[in-house]
């Protein structure tokens, strides 16, 4: 096969030259537009980009309108332009207007949009809401536009409405791997149940906090993830077993050309059920969480990375993953999140990046919001990535064997639950949960502050202690 | 019915016709000039390419031919490639090209489809240094653009 191209090295252009000197190898910028075109669009998201910086014929050809509008419906599909593109029309049909309602009522209120940079895309994250009634109906709505679309050519009339800056934007968005809280679809999300904080040790700079909740409901949808294995990875801190024993920790594979809403009706790729504790930190980066220990409060110190227990595949073509935690039986809370991942485990050096990632992230993790001097459910040795990715202090470590050990988490448990039947109380105690350092929690290590859960029964132990600490010191003195 | 192809360099290929067919170039070409005995003239093509482009095309006489649209459907898009197209694709870089160009100038989808995806593959994972240096692409931005554009592009490193 090869000998075959000493015969002629290539087209007249070339080939014509001395037969002594060997021409020089032809370069890529020799290529007419439409085959450069051709390669930028089998290139993957980090290479084009790559190959944009290398000359700028190169840069000028490729990076146009066109390409820009075939990467990104080759990667996420038509019909996620679509209602952008439906409500730019003079007379924009109901289903805009519904739709960014959905993401008004379903997203928290106070919080701006999660990426500034895009061009405010209104109808785009509808698609993640299939828990209210608006968001079925507008999934319902979107029906026969999808359908059409999923065998529909690409209407190049269309695409002019949606600019290569605004298409680049949304690829930005919408390629992201690791999905901060923020952007989440969390059911309750507002002011009681659930609410975003403030976190700066946070890469995101926030944190979703599960107050106290009945219907537990997290999802969030990677689109257009490349062909490809991975594993998923959930940041949590988790302060209580009731969020996370028998809760789902689910995976639905989907076409990108789909709705979200399909994902109740198509099996799950990947579905993880703790029955116990044991199960669900077996699953974690916390190697010394074991279940023959005492029932766990504060399961972790600072953070944990939950990776589920099964591989993803993505066969063939881009496809879109929802993630959800699911949860709708009990009172839960004592749960933060802070992000949840794709980690492709085919690419080495995208790993080693988000360890390095994750390593950068856990160096200011000093003010993690649980104190728990004296639980045991941590890595005894900080040495191990896992553990200096995870921000555990060496100086608590210490702590471990001398500590005293105290009742478990169950009847503190049975605290919140009459807690959290009232509202008042439920409502006045928030304080207590939405400040992860505050000094309180820092100045009470004295094996009192059972958790930072709002709890009426630590409040009354609290103030029960500090009288009787006033006492004993005004007594020894 | 045997078509006759006749390179750059005046060698001549006898293949059946729906290998030659293969080719919406020649395919076109035939329909235009009818039923004839007479050689297809390929200039641009030299032999060592054109034999490539034949054993490819035998290869694939039997698959059902794409549509010839830029914009079809983006869904079929797959960066796999075949096992035996992987093998035919190992040559160097040069061979690479030009199997590249003669499929664009022949107008034969897949295997142009094919050719890209190799060079998007020798792509993959190199910085844009060596990309220049594995293609022989000459660095004509100024430092200030190429740091604005390197700028620019950030956000796609763990993409």
């Amino acid at each position: 096969m090869e000998n075959t191209e000493q015969e002629q090295p290539g087209l007249a252009s070339t080939n014509e030259t001395g037969t002594q000197d060997t021409p020089p190898p032809k370069s890529l910028c020799e290529m007419p537009p439409e085959v450069l075109m051709h390669i930028a669009l089998a290139l993957p998201c980090r290479e084009f980009a790559r190959m944009l910086q290398t000359s700028r014929y190169i840069h000028d050809t490729i990076n146009t309108h066109w390409i820009w509008h075939m990467r990104f419906t080759t990667r996420f599909g038509q019909t996620i332009l679509q209602p952008l593109v439906r409500s730019r029309t003079p007379t924009p049909p109901p289903v805009s207007t519904r739709s960014s309602q959905v993401l008004n009522t379903s997203t928290c209120n106070e919080n701006p949009p999660s990426v500034p940079s895009a061009p405010s895309p209104p109808t785009t994250e509808n698609t993640h809401d299939i828990h209210t009634e608006q968001g079925e109906e507008a999934c319902e709505a979107m029906k026969p536009a999808i359908s059409k679309g999923k065998n529909r050519k690409v209407d190049l009339r269309k695409t002019t409405k949606v600019s290569k800056e605004e298409l680049v934007s949304l690829y930005k968005k919408y390629s992201r791997m690791i999905l901060p809280a923020e952007d989440m679809d969390i059911v309750h999300m507002g002011d009681r149940y659930w609410k975003m904080i403030e976190y700066p040790s946070s890469h995101f700079g926030k944190l979703a906090e599960l107050m106290s909740v009945w219907w537990m409901d997290v999802a969030v949808v990677f689109r257009g993830v490349p062909p490809g294995r991975y594993r998923i990875q959930w940041r949590l801190s988790v302060t209580s077993e009731a969020p996370v024993v028998n809760s789902e920790f689910r995976a639905v594979l989907f076409d990108k050309d789909e709705n979200a809403s399909i994902t109740s009706t198509i099996p799950e790729a990947i579905m993880f059920k703790p029955r116990t504790v044991q199960e669900f930190t077996e699953q974690t980066d916390s190697k010394v969480a074991k279940a023959d220990r005492k029932p766990f409060r504060n399961l972790f110190r600072g953070f944990a990375t939950l990776e589920l227990p099964a591989d993803l595949v993505v066969d063939e073509d881009y496809q879109n993953v929802f993630v959800q935690i699911r949860n709708h039986e009990g009172w839960k809370s004592g749960l933060y999140i802070d992000y949840v991942r794709l980690v492709d485990l085919d690419d080495p050096v995208r790993s080693k990046d988000r360890i390095a990632l994750r390593t950068d992230n856990s160096g200011c993790n000093v003010d993690e919001p649980v104190n728990d001097e004296g639980e045991e459910y941590y890595p005894s040795s900080s040495n191990s990535w896992f553990g200096n990715a995870l921000g555990f202090r060496p100086n608590l470590t210490k702590n471990d064997s001398g500590s005293s050990r105290r009742p478990g988490g169950a009847r503190s448990r049975a605290f919140r639950h009459v807690a959290e039947l009232s509202d008042a109380s439920a409502t006045s105690l928030s304080p207590t949960t939405s400040a992860p350092s505050s000094p309180h929690l820092s100045a009470t290590n004295t094996g009192n502050n059972r958790d930072n859960q709002p709890s009426p029964g630590s409040w009354y132990k609290f103030f029960a202690f500090l009288v009787i600490y006033c006492m004993y010191i005004s007594w020894t003195q | 019915m045997p078509v006759t192809l006749t390179s750059l360099d005046d060698v001549k290929f006898t293949v059946d016709k729906d290998v030659a067919e293969r080719s919406i170039l020649i395919k076109n070409m035939i329909e235009d000039v009818g039923e004839s005995d007479s050689p297809i003239p390929l200039p641009n093509v030299s032999s060592a390419v054109l034999k490539k482009v034949i054993e490819y095309c035998e290869h694939h006489r039997n698959d059902p031919v794409q549509v010839q649209d830029e914009t079809d459907d983006p869904r079929k898009r797959s960066n796999d490639i075949e096992e035996w197209d992987m093998k035919f694709m190992a040559v160097d870089q040069e061979m690479l090209f030009e199997i590249i160009l003669a499929a664009n100038y022949l107008d034969i989808k897949p295997l142009l489809d094919v050719g890209c995806k190799t060079v998007a593959n020798i792509i993959k994972g190199k910085t844009p240094e060596e990309i220049r240096k594995t293609f022989n692409i000459v660095n004509d931005f100024t430092p200030e653009e190429e740091a604005q554009i390197k700028k620019e592009n950030e956000w796609a490193e763990d993409r």
